[in-house]
């Protein structure tokens, strides 16, 4: 597997000044973390398979590498929410200044939901890839029996270990399967409560603006 | 005329336990006051139906579904709906009994046994006919009840072609989640007005359909006890796909005719499996757990509906 940062381009490199871009750039290390783990999980199920020792306590551990991922996003994630509410509050309490590359002044739309459906949609990518590793972890034991008697079929296993070996497949089968729904289903509900709210401050009525009747009762 | 069935002190329980024994006791007034309604010609067997009680899991589902999301009391479409699919859970109920030629259910004789096989057609027939007048003009309860009627059908369809077949857990769980599951299912979307917790509702009756696989083992009179038909027939239950691991159980199982050695073999390979059905049931135990967590205002209920149906396979 190829290394999956070189695809997302210079466009998503870390950028001290922008937020937005840094928020960016953690979603995609998201992402390569997520692919890093599973191709580093493959390749430890096939080194076991063929009786090398698996590479742990070298620093490659995709969880550890995930969960560092994770309080990467979480500054980044931070920051961004902490330079829109101080720009928020500049634009009421004080003149607003020129913008800076980045700043909220420039985007007048991306207000708190957009940048809670920004955070929702990340963190559920990370979920995702979080959840799918560990479930490889909890089926690895499986996969590298199943890897040793593909490349040694003279080992093949008694009747009844083939169909234990069969039905823990299909568990894994299933369980990759119910990430993905799990999660895709997580998100819609997630972004739908985001929409939701976003509905309910633009159908709010002005409080300044009186009732008045606009017809007549008919007598 | 008697009133419908009161539970039993467990139910009784259970139901308390979950707080609505208010709604339960308007709902077995429901079927009280339908019962009376209905034509008498086939008042007796209805009564007979319903009179031997029930656990009402599944109204207890779509009432523990709508607390889960909403507040406030339950509204009488609810109540309505939870009133149809415990009819049409007697409806599965009649024609189980039919087609595994079971003469006992509870302790009391089957329908059929009791009325014969047409009465016994005919008040199902009768029973699924009402239940959709009841639910008028409620397009979106009519809508899940036909998707359960469909399920069911091919559930039970694929479940009698399988049977006496070498299959696996994934199998049994395909089978279990739309035979029992699909039941539960409906309840969960009944209750949220939504599909939000479908999913919940498919694993808390493949933990319902789990729990009643493994009782039957144990013998568990207050599950309908029994387990002996299943056996016979080679139905894929939890417990035997565990056992049919085992190649030389696999081909007993397998065996078109099996005479009573066989059977006694089954069931204690059956019985040897348990543990291991057990700590399976206890997977998707939590598994409905996680679902609850994710996707509900309030999961207490819902909590408390997978610990109750968890009991089920020690009774």
């Amino acid at each position: 597997m190829s290394d999956p940062r070189d695809s997302f381009g210079a466009a998503f490199r870390h950028d001290a000044g922008d937020p937005i871009r840094n928020l960016t750039a953690a979603a995609s290390h998201a992402w390569t973390a997520g692919l890093s783990a599973l191709q580093l999980m493959t390749e430890q199920a096939g080194a076991a398979a063929a009786g090398a020792a698996p590479t742990a306590g070298t620093g490659s551990d995709p969880l550890s590498a995930l969960t560092a991922l994770t309080i990467d996003f979480a500054a980044a994630m931070s920051n961004f929410v902490a330079r829109g509410a101080g720009q928020t509050a500049g634009l009421r309490f004080t003149k607003p200044s020129s913008p800076l590359p980045g700043d909220f002044a420039e985007w007048p739309d991306l207000s708190s939901p957009m940048a809670h459906a920004l955070m929702v949609g990340l963190t559920s990518a990370l979920r995702y890839w979080r959840d799918l590793a560990g479930v490889y972890a909890r089926h690895q034991g499986i996969l590298t029996r199943a890897a040793a008697l593909r490349t040694m079929v003279a080992s093949l296993g008694s009747e009844a270990e083939d169909r234990l070996l069969v039905d823990e497949l299909r568990a894994f089968f299933r369980e990759v399967g119910e990430v993905a729904m799990r999660e895709a289903r997580r998100l819609e509900s997630e972004l739908e409560r985001v929409g939701e709210t976003l509905a309910h401050e633009k159908e709010r009525p002005e409080a300044s603006a009186a009732y008045r009747r606009r017809w007549k009762a008919k007598d | 005329m008697n009133d419908v069935g009161t539970d039993d002190g467990a139910n009784a329980a259970v139901i308390a336990e979950l707080g609505f024994a208010v709604e339960m006791e308007s709902l077995r007034q429901q079927i009280t006051d339908w019962i009376r309604e209905c034509n008498e010609e086939m008042r007796d067997a209805l009564e007979w139906q319903f009179l031997g009680g029930s656990k009402y899991f599944r109204p207890l589902t779509i009432f523990s579904c709508y607390r889960a999301l909403h507040r406030g009391p339950i509204p009488a479409q609810m109540m309505t709906s939870a009133m149809v699919v415990e009819l049409f859970h007697n409806v599965a109920l009649i024609i189980d009994d039919i087609v595994d030629k079971s003469t006992t259910r509870r302790g009391r004789a089957t329908l059929h046994a009791r009325f014969g096989e047409l009465c016994a057609l005919m008040t199902a027939g009768y029973i699924v006919a009402d239940g959709y007048v009841r639910l008028k003009d409620d397009i979106d309860a009519i809508a899940r009840f036909s998707e359960l009627l469909k399920r069911l059908g091919v559930a039970e369809c694929l479940q009698w072609r399988l049977r006496r077949t070498p299959l696996g857990v994934a199998d049994w769980r395909k089978i279990a989640a739309e035979d029992t599951g699909s039941m539960f299912e409906i309840c969960a979307c009944l209750g949220a007005r939504s599909g939000r917790l479908r999913r919940f509702g498919g694993l808390l009756g493949l933990l319902y359909h789990g729990c009643d696989d493994v009782g039957d083992v144990r013998g568990a009179a207050a599950l309908g006890g029994g387990g002996e038909e299943d056996i016979r027939d080679g139905i894929l239950t939890l417990p035997a796909a565990l056992a049919i691991r085992d190649p030389a159980i696999a081909r007993i199982f397998c065996k078109a005719d099996p005479d009573p050695s066989d059977c006694s073999a089954l069931a204690t390979a059956l019985a040897g499996n348990l543990l291991e059905a057990e700590a399976y049931l206890d997977q998707i135990a939590e598994e409905a757990r996680g679902e609850a967590r994710l996707f509900s205002a309030d999961p207490e209920p819902l909590l408390a509906l997978v610990d109750q149906t968890r009991q089920l396979s020690a009774r």
